[in-house]
């Protein structure tokens, strides 16, 4: 009787070890942030063709102080590819109305292709957050 | 014996029939309230609702539309503010952070005020049947996993067929909850940013929502209200109705079972 039990003690944690684990995959996709992105834009002033533009409000403020820009950066992930932000410390150098000007190769990848930034999302992000790109789900 | 068997299997019968008339007496009680709510939860609109503490300029209007959003003046708030619904050209929903980035960004002056994503509560009011399904469905879970442990306890005595029982009674609940939760796509504004067990965070979403802080008296605002109103209403029921049919069909077959097992501890 004993060890019938021991058994049907060990069958019950076993089964919520599993059911855990299967809502977890759920729950993680759930889980994942909603962010909106935009892409630098050239600036057409002469002499500027080494400054993009982009939207003051792609900045975030940190605790300190200091400001941050999010990317958006794709890697693969357990069950395919997903949407990583990565943060990067980035003041706001020449304002223009709602924009700011930088420097192309902040924003911009290896490949010299711009990489999408951070503009929007449903909560305050974090480093190497997990989200999902509106519009893209 | 054999008018004994008879009388069992009869019984038997009749709990699974008992059980047959109530869900399907259930499935047929959710379509048709779906079908009212839903249209309520359609009639929602898409967008956001902004209150601004600055009144809006015509020519910033016009400007938000060459940029792709549709914006209209949709009354007084509270404490002299104005009250737009911007909505997107494409019609999806608006994401918006900081109203001050967004008003920043689409008007180029930051405006302080509050925002209300009204594509958010329009999706989860389409899928208060869906979230009313899953909480039918807990009374019922429990009993089948309690009874597949039970069987899965029997593996222990080398019976083999009550122990591939209870593991398809557990893979077949686990494919409907994996299914019943796939179909959901709850906004990410309504989970808590860490815990999705955050109980605190819900239930302080639900009670802002319902103070209606700035809102009172704002249409829109009152139609979502009464929209999850009339869900938790007539869903409520609903569930507290599966419930009881759930318990009273185990309390049946319970009483049958008993019978079953003095009739063997006579024989």
């Amino acid at each position: 009787m004993r060890k019938k039990k021991v058994w049907i003690a060990g069958c019950t944690v076993f089964l919520l070890l599993v059911i855990c684990t299967v809502l977890s995959l759920r729950i993680e996709k759930m889980m994942r942030i909603e962010v909106e992105t935009v892409r630098a834009v050239q600036c057409e002033e002469e002499g500027m063709t080494d400054m993009v533009k982009i939207p003051l409000s792609c900045y975030k403020q940190e605790e300190n102080g200091s400001f941050v820009l999010f990317f958006a950066e794709e890697r693969e992930g357990l069950f395919g590819k997903e949407w990583v932000v990565q943060k990067e410390e980035s003041d706001p150098l020449m304002e223009e109305g709602n924009m700011s000007l930088v420097p192309k190769s902040s924003v911009f990848d290896d490949q010299l292709r711009p990489r999408k930034i951070v503009n929007y999302s449903t909560w305050p992000l974090e480093d190497d957050d997990v989200v999902v790109i509106a519009g893209e789900e | 014996m054999k008018r004994e068997r008879k009388r069992k299997g009869i019984e038997r019968l009749i709990v699974w029939i008992a059980a047959a008339v109530m869900t399907a007496g259930l499935v047929v009680m959710n379509f048709l309230i779906s079908e009212g709510i839903k249209n309520e939860a359609e009639s929602l609109p898409e967008g956001v609702l902004l209150q601004l503490k600055e009144p809006l300029e015509t020519a910033e209007i016009e400007a938000a539309k060459i940029q792709g959003y549709r914006i209209k003046n949709v009354g007084a708030g509270e404490h002299g503010r104005e009250i737009y619904e911007v909505r997107g050209e494409k019609e999806r929903a608006v994401l918006i952070g900081k109203v001050t980035d967004f008003t920043r960004d689409l008007f180029g002056r930051p405006i302080e005020g509050k925002s209300m994503n009204l594509s958010a509560h329009r999706s989860i009011a389409l899928q208060m049947g869906r979230l009313a399904w899953l909480a039918a469905a807990i009374p019922l879970s429990m009993m089948l996993l309690v009874l597949s442990i039970r069987k899965l306890g029997a593996l222990q005595e080398k019976n083999w067929l009550q122990g591939l029982q209870g593991v398809a009674i557990i893979a077949v609940w686990m494919a409907a909850v994996y299914y019943l939760t796939g179909r959901l796509n709850i906004p990410r504004e309504f989970l808590p940013r860490e815990q999705i067990l955050d109980i605190s965070f819900y239930i302080d979403t639900v009670k802002e929502f319902f103070a209606g802080d700035g809102w009172a008296n704002q249409s829109t605002y009152q139609a979502i209200r009464l929209c999850y109103k009339d869900g938790a209403l007539v869903y409520g029921m609903w569930i507290i109705c599966a419930w009881l049919g759930t318990v009273l069909i185990r309390i049946i077959a319970g009483i049958e079972n008993r019978g079953k097992g003095e009739n063997i501890s006579r024989g």
